[in-house]
């Protein structure tokens, strides 16, 4: 009986899925395929605001609606789709989550749902243009906003007194806030495939390329939910993948990453792989860096190192940048036309901290948390001031044997008795070794109570090669073969019969 | 016969001829012809007559053997060595001739008589030329005279007064006293060329030497005959050689000097009215400006007035008036006008003395320190009432004091210009920009006109330290304020004492607010700074009245200067201490074994005894281990005074030598133009040079050096500190990078401190640092005394600085009256 049950319930099971199956497949079937996202243009809507209601500022901004849309056209090609040209139907790979309902680009209304086509376009760059004008002269400031990225570009201004040129002014403006973005897929920790979004489509100007020689993306992970919507943007930090040879758009891009393993196993659930690139809008980007410990404290007085990439074959010098951190802990990183990207060292005393790529100027503030290394440090300042000590007695003691030594030539018998004197009273290595101990206990110590195991290593390690120095250099042998040489020529002297 | 009995036979035979020509005038060709002479006499030359001969020469008198000249009855002249008795040889043996014959038998048998009578007939000569037997006896009736050596000397000066070789004859009358003083005649021929050549030295303008001889000639001879003219004209050069210097002192000093020769002297009775009116029309002028509410003039003149005749009893009076209302302080100052000192000056990079002094007398900011206690100096505000803090303390409202004291010099403040000022100072674009300011304060907000806020990010460790800030002038300041000198808007940062325009070598400062009209006690309105080219000069000013105070005492002088009643010595709060600071882009801040063989290889002890303190006061001087003052709780007294050590120097300076790569670079050092360091530099120099070290001096105005040689005193130990750690006192990281992370994180410590017991500590552990590296190159530190003459009022008892308070000092009147 029991065995008939189960065999009943397996066959319902297998039934039900074989049926789940067969309409789904159905009903792909019946719907077209998505569009590869080279193939997708950007969405984007610009909105004119005038600062200043005279006739001529509205005339200019009709004037400009009408005429931006066929500066962009000429200029930037299909590439980008005006928000207000498109039908709510069209939906792109980029905007649509996987693994969703998909609508076909050409279905008819019928066979959207109501709630679908009401719905607003997703609309990648929103372009916000500002007019006033006085006499004789336009101002115009451009900005750009990304919805789903939530980030507001700078704003760049333009001033001119001839109206005509302000529809390619401000398209080169809007080009120049624009950030191409694309899909990624991981192959390996260092090697990673990116198709850019709208990269097949042909450049009409080509002053207005979509991708630079060398571009820099930014990967990130968007989570949805079950409805489609965005459920979070998870970037991968502190990783940077450089594009600098692609075909239509698609490539293989380096991994540049402060991180160990960066990108982790491929994430599961609906999840997309964006890559967006990171371009130096601002002038300068502040680099705050502050300690990983609650509350954090701004790192003042920090050097920060700025470098290239070693390139292999390379045999030009690696310039480095140093820079210091000021009282907020902030320090300001310029952005460099020929290099979009440096790597950033930051260092606490000897021991390095972090070291992370970054494109100077891509965000106007950018904040590094780093372990909290100050009693380390504060400890390496302890060992400096003894070893300071040692060389100073290193010094004196070679000082006086080799005064010692003359002496006993001369035989200035006084005179040596008085040095040995002076040298047997030096600090030995004892006496280093007792401060030693008494520093890396205490550090030891602090750093068990703080739980900072990094910190008791390094510490240790300091420790021990100050110890590796302290008996390097005082050795006893140095003193005692001293006496002993001295006591024999005192006596060869003494006991040699006179001719 | 002997030899000698032969020849004493023959020149009495030769006298006897000779005495037969007693009483002839002609010369030798008489009736009586001298006796054959004997042959050995034939040989010899003829005597010389007496007027064939001259008087010799000063050459001869001075480098030729002494010679008398013995006339005889016939005018021959027999040259000997100088006789005895002398002078008045002939008259002595005659007296004693004739006292002999008195002598009675019984004293004088008749036989020793008999023999002391012939000896006494004659005399004992040495004649010259003569190499054997020179010696002769010359029975004294064959004599004339003796012309002594010291006769022909004072002959000879004589003549030489009379071409007025005045020097060759004063070395031929000193010849003449060294060799027998009273010389009959000597007197004579001195007082002679006294007044000879005091009439030249009157001739040539120099009056003072003139005067000097003059005087002596009237101690010695006080009815010569024309002296009193002489002394006439002495004075009339003197005095009017002084009066073109307008030193009336020095007028004074002489006439009294002829007063006491001949106090009713026409000459000096003349001047004496001079100056008398002198002084009495610039008391009238005084007067008159005073009434026309000129007082400066006013001050200025009476105290002319007095100088050029104090005695007169109606300026008295005249003259507490007129300095009681307008106060003129005169201040000595020692600026050295040797040429290394100017060079000294003009190559140094940071502020010398003097400059800080001026800035202490004329800045006036918010917040100024006033006294040490406890080992911490405290501050006090001129314009800030009071001060409520809030939110912990990271708040703070301030309340203005808008009414001024009588007293008060300073502009009336508003909390807005005050904000505006703040600001300026938390702009990164202005030069007035302070990182460490900017970090601390959050917003600085006027609330009202009387009334301001400032917002920090943290709670301070002492708000009036950070606001050690002046507020610079403006159009607006000159015009709310109502009553400020116009002058005073050229200089935007002098708001208590201003600098007038002066192209001489005298600096004034003025108060910048003019002191109300209403009867009150008046208070210092003017400094003066008289510059003097050396302490003994400054001195002698002090002593003698032309100056009341002086900033600093030399310490050979302050034992015996602290136990004079005329004077205040007072020593200021912090003493002065002296640091080698280190150039943070030079190879020296990258390399401690060389900076630490700098400081080894000096003898600190040695330099700070002989040439700092002059072996002097050693009481006022001690060896230092770090910036900040000994009497301060900053300073860590647990720190062992690095010793002299040579051999030390000279191993480290090997150490340094393998770390350059075997080479060391010489190296530079700015010096302030202070006269005790340029003392103590050669010592310095030779000091280093011993173990190796060679450092050069910079003389060149914005050149590259190594070390500076700096003279400070910190008072707030936690912000002064900055000032030291780079050339230009700045306190951005970035320009700090040469110390070390650990260094740094040290500094940022002690920034962040809220406590003055964890900033102690801190404190301590840089100054323990920065000494173990010879970070900097700690020297001595040096107690400082300021002088000032007991008229003065309202000097504070430990000053921080020599014009502390000095709104508040008064004047009486008071000039010297004593005869100079």
């Amino acid at each position: 009986m029991r065995d008939i049950t189960r065999s009943f319930a397996v066959g319902v099971a297998v039934l039900w899925a074989c049926c789940f199956s067969w309409g789904t497949w159905e009903l792909r079937a019946d719907e077209p395929l998505p569009l590869p996202i080279e193939f997708q243009p950007y969405v984007v809507d610009f909105e004119i605001e005038i600062i200043t209601a005279d006739a001529d500022t509205l005339l200019l901004q009709a004037e400009l609606s009408q005429r931006l849309p066929e500066t962009i056209e000429r200029c930037i090609g299909s590439r980008w789709q005006l928000a207000n040209a498109i039908q709510p139907s069209v939906l792109s790979e980029a905007s649509v989550p996987a693994d969703s309902e998909q609508e076909s680009a050409e279905g008819s209304d019928s066979d959207v749902p109501e709630s679908k086509a009401e719905e607003p376009i997703p609309v990648d760059v929103q372009y916000h243009i500002q007019i006033s004008t006085v006499p004789g002269r336009i101002t115009v400031e451009v900005s750009a906003m990304e919805p789903l990225w939530e980030r507001r570009s700078p704003t760049l201004t333009i001033q001119t007194g001839d109206r005509r040129e302000l529809p390619s002014r401000i398209v080169a403006a809007m080009h120049r806030l624009f950030r191409p973005r694309g899909l990624w897929e991981r192959i390996d920790d260092e090697q990673v495939r990116l198709r850019v979004q709208g990269a097949a489509f042909a450049t009409p100007d080509p002053e207005l390329p979509l991708l630079n020689p060398v571009e820099v993306f930014t990967p990130w992970m968007v989570f949805y939910t079950r409805e489609g919507t965005v459920q979070r943007l998870v970037p991968v930090p502190w990783t940077l993948l450089e594009l600098n040879n692609s075909v239509e758009g698609s490539g293989l891009v380096t991994v540049y990453s402060g991180l160990a393993q960066p990108l982790g196993t491929s994430p599961r659930g609906r999840v997309k792989l964006f890559a967006v690139a990171e371009r130096s809008q601002w002038e300068t980007s502040e680099l705050l860096l502050q300690t990983q410990s609650q509350p954090p404290q701004p790192l003042v007085a920090h050097r920060v190192e700025l470098h290239r990439e070693v390139v292999a074959g390379d045999d030009e010098p690696i310039a480095t940048k140093s820079l210091i951190t000021n009282r907020h802990g902030v320090v300001p990183l310029s952005r460099v036309e020929q290099q979009p990207w440096v790597w950033v060292t930051v260092t606490s005393g000897d021991q390095r901290l972090a070291e992370v790529p970054l494109v100077p100027g891509a965000e106007r503030r950018i904040q590094l948390d780093v372990p909290d290394d100050r009693l380390r440090l504060r400890t390496e300042g302890e060992l400096r001031l003894l070893q300071s000590e040692l060389v100073a007695s290193v010094a004196e003691r070679q000082g006086l044997i080799l005064a010692a030594r003359a002496a006993g030539k001369k035989q200035a018998w006084n005179d040596v008795t008085a040095l040995t004197q002076q040298l047997q009273q030096l600090p030995g290595a004892d006496k280093f070794r007792d401060q030693l101990a008494g520093i890396r206990v205490s550090a030891v110590a602090q750093a068990r109570q703080q739980q900072n195991r990094l910190a008791e290593r390094r510490i240790v390690r300091m420790c021990d090669d100050t110890n590796a120095l302290i008996t390097r250099y005082l050795a006893d042998d140095k003193v005692r073969l001293l006496l002993e040489e001295l006591d024999e020529l005192k006596a060869a002297l003494t006991t040699d019969p006179p001719p | 016969m002997t030899l000698a009995a032969f020849r004493v036979l023959a020149v009495m035979c030769l006298c006897w001829n000779l005495a037969g020509m007693v009483g002839a005038q002609a010369p030798a060709t008489t009736n009586t012809d001298p006796a054959p002479l004997t042959p050995a006499e034939a040989e010899e030359a003829p005597l010389p007559k007496l007027v064939d001969l001259k008087t010799p020469n000063a050459e001869e008198l001075l480098r030729g053997k002494p010679v008398d000249w013995l006339v005889l009855l016939n005018q021959d002249v027999i040259f000997v060595e100088p006789v005895k008795p002398r002078p008045d040889t002939l008259a002595i043996l005659k007296q004693r001739y004739e006292e002999t014959l008195k002598i009675p038998t019984a004293v004088l048998p008749l036989e020793e008589k008999q023999a002391k009578l012939h000896e006494l007939q004659r005399i004992a000569v040495t004649l010259l030329d003569r190499s054997e037997d020179p010696e002769y006896v010359i029975e004294t009736r064959f004599l004339e005279k003796i012309i002594y050596f010291e006769d022909h000397i004072l002959k000879r000066v004589a003549l030489l007064l009379d071409e007025r070789n005045y020097a060759t004859a004063y070395e031929l009358l000193m010849y003449v006293d060294r060799r027998h003083r009273g010389w009959p005649g000597f007197d004579e021929q001195y007082y002679r060329f006294l007044f000879l050549e005091t009439g030249h030295w009157a001739d040539v303008g120099q009056y003072e030497r003139a005067m000097i001889q003059a005087e002596e000639l009237f101690a010695r001879k006080p009815d010569y005959p024309e002296l009193a003219r002489l002394f006439g004209r002495i004075i009339d050069g003197l005095l009017k050689e002084r009066l073109a210097e307008e030193d009336y002192r020095a007028a004074r000093h002489f006439l009294a000097r002829l007063k006491r020769i001949d106090a009713m002297h026409p000459t000096g009775e003349r001047w004496t009215q001079l100056l008398q009116n002198q002084a009495q029309e610039l008391a009238q002028q005084a007067r008159a400006a005073q009434q026309q509410q000129q007082h400066r003039e006013a001050s200025i003149l009476i105290d002319q007035a007095v100088r050029i005749w104090p005695d007169l009893p109606e300026l008295r009076a005249t003259h507490r008036e007129l300095v009681d209302r307008y106060q003129i302080l005169r201040v000595g100052v020692v600026v050295p006008d040797d040429s290394s000192i100017k060079t000294m000056r003009a190559a140094y990079p940071y502020e010398t003395a003097a400059d800080h002094r001026h800035r202490q007398l004329c800045e006036l900011p918010l917040f100024e320190p006033e006294r040490v206690q406890d080992g911490l100096v405290q501050f006090r505000s001129r314009f800030i009432e009071s001060w409520e803090p809030g939110n912990l303390g990271r708040d703070i409202d301030f309340r203005l004091r808008l009414r001024r004291a009588a007293w008060e010099s300073r502009p009336v403040l508003t909390s807005g210009e005050i904000v505006a000022s703040l600001a300026n100072a938390l702009d990164p674009q202005r030069p007035e920009f302070d990182g460490r300011f900017e970090h601390e304060v959050r917003l600085v907000s006027a609330t009202s006109p009387e009334s301001w806020r400032l917002q920090l990010t943290r709670i301070p460790l002492r708000i009036e330290s950070r606001l050690r800030r002046d507020v610079p002038l403006t159009p607006e300041t000159l015009a709310w304020s109502g009553d400020l000198n116009v002058q005073a808007a050229t200089r935007p940062h002098q708001q208590r004492f201003f600098q007038a325009e002066d192209p001489g070598d005298v600096q004034i400062f003025q108060r910048t607010r003019l002191q109300p009209a209403s009867p009150e006690p008046w208070h210092i309105a003017e400094v003066q700074e008289w510059p003097f080219p050396s302490w003994e000069l400054a001195l002698q000013a002090l002593l003698r009245g032309e100056i009341d105070l002086i900033p600093q005492i030399d310490p050979t002088d302050l034992s015996a200067l602290s136990n004079d009643s005329r004077f205040f010595v007072i020593p200021l709060a912090l003493p002065q201490t002296h640091i080698l600071q280190v150039h943070t882009a030079s190879p020296l801040a990258q390399n401690a074994s060389l900076r630490r063989a700098l400081l080894h290889a000096l003898d600190r002890s040695l330099l700070l005894k002989e040439e700092i303190l002059l072996n002097a006061a050693p009481e006022t001087g001690r060896l230092t281990t770090g910036p900040f003052a000994q009497n301060l709780s900053a300073y860590n007294r647990l720190l062992r005074s690095p010793n002299y050590d040579p051999i030390r120097a000279a191993a480290l300076v090997a150490t340094a030598r393998k770390q350059l790569g075997g080479e060391l670079p010489p190296l530079k050092i700015v010096l302030p133009p202070d006269p005790a360091v340029l003392r103590a530099w050669p010592a310095m120099q030779s000091q280093w040079k011993r173990v190796g070290l060679t450092v050069e001096q910079q003389i060149e105005p914005n050149g590259p050096w190594d070390l500076g040689y700096r003279m400070v005193q910190l008072t707030e130990p936690t912000d002064d500190l900055w000032s030291l750690l780079h050339p230009s006192g700045s306190s951005d990281w970035a320009d700090l990078t040469v110390y070390p992370h650990w260094l740094r994180e040290r500094l940022w410590d002690l920034e962040q401190t809220i406590d003055w017991t964890a900033a102690e500590r801190v404190l301590h552990q840089i100054q323990a640092e920065f000494l173990v590296e010879a970070r900097w190159i700690p020297l001595w530190e040096v107690d400082e005394h300021l002088i000032a003459r007991r008229r003065m009022g309202g000097l504070f008892t430990r000053p921080m600085h020599p014009y502390q308070n000095i709104e508040r000092w008064t004047l009486q009147s008071w000039y010297p009256t004593e005869t100079p």
